[in-house]
């Protein structure tokens, strides 16, 4: 019963890992929200949203949504755990997790608008 | 790594770690593929044809390898992507090829989005022997394969399309 109960636990983080880390990804991408900006020509970073200069080149914000997304997500996650949602719910977000990707792939073409009417 | 680079010139270095990179996806791919074409045919070894035999694998002893892999590929393509930056990006722009690098933005996202589904994928089929989330499993699966084909070719085209040194 022990061990059940904490494989469900395991469960629920991972699935609400996964859950909130995509979304807030998507946030940070769409409101400019990296935990960190890289430049890569001087291999120097930034705190937070930084933008382009001329002497250190182009800004990277990839590594620093990442980020963003995975410690927003992580004490959630926990949360989800510790609140311990009804069995049927968390098998319900269970099995339809995959469905986040398909939802978030059209925000994600749409947000790449440039590229597509730049060409 | 420091000594590789002052053996090699930079676009060597560079495109060595780049087939490293398409190497272990190469072996993500086909892990991908096996395991989810173990979901989907109703295989048997016993069958005589090629098909059969190709789906007829137990897919849980993929789960293991496939987050390993994934997460291989992702930092070495996290580690290149900085030079791509640099290298490859400013150039193309400079050429107006605006099309591949949106398809080449769409994949950066896409394995993002593939890494942090990762927990799920592996919980699930981890901490599932009964079956009880078969159908998540199926199509979790089916989503990583896609998600993981679509960034190996994309990849492949823009290397193509501009390629370290070129």
């Amino acid at each position: 019963m022990m061990h059940s109960n904490l494989i469900d636990k395991k469960l629920t983080f991972c699935v609400f890992f996964s859950i909130v880390s995509s979304i807030s990804y998507l946030i940070c991408d769409l409101y400019k929200l990296p935990l960190f900006t890289y430049y890569p020509a001087v291999d120097e970073f930034a705190l937070g949203f930084a933008k382009m200069t001329e002497t250190q080149g182009p800004a990277m914000y990839w590594y620093g949504w990442i980020c963003t997304a995975s410690v927003f997500a992580a004490p959630i996650s926990l949360m989800a755990v510790l609140f311990a949602f009804s069995k049927k719910v968390t098998n319900l977000i269970s099995n339809f997790v995959w469905i986040l990707i398909w939802l978030l792939l059209p925000v994600f073409i749409n947000s790449l608008n440039f590229y597509w009417y730049h060409a | 790594m420091e000594y590789l680079q002052s053996i090699v010139s930079p676009e060597v270095y560079w495109s060595l770690l780049l087939i490293i990179h398409g190497l272990i996806s190469v072996t993500l791919i086909g892990a991908l593929s096996h395991q989810a074409f173990s979901l989907l045919k109703n295989a048997s070894p016993k069958k005589n044809n090629i098909v059969a035999r190709y789906g007829a694998v137990q897919g849980s002893i993929y789960t293991s390898t496939v987050c390993i892999l994934w997460i291989i590929t992702f930092l070495f393509g996290g580690w290149i992507y900085a030079r791509y930056r640099i290298a490859i990006r400013i150039p193309m722009e400079q050429q107006g090829i605006w099309l591949t690098q949106g398809f080449f933005e769409l994949k950066e996202h896409l394995v993002t989005l593939g890494f942090f589904l990762l927990p799920s994928y592996y919980a699930l089929w981890k901490f599932d022997p009964d079956n009880e989330f078969l159908f998540a499993k199926k199509y979790l699966t089916l989503t990583l394969t896609f998600l993981c084909w679509y960034s190996f070719l994309v990849g492949h085209i823009v290397n193509n399309v501009r390629g370290f040194g070129s």
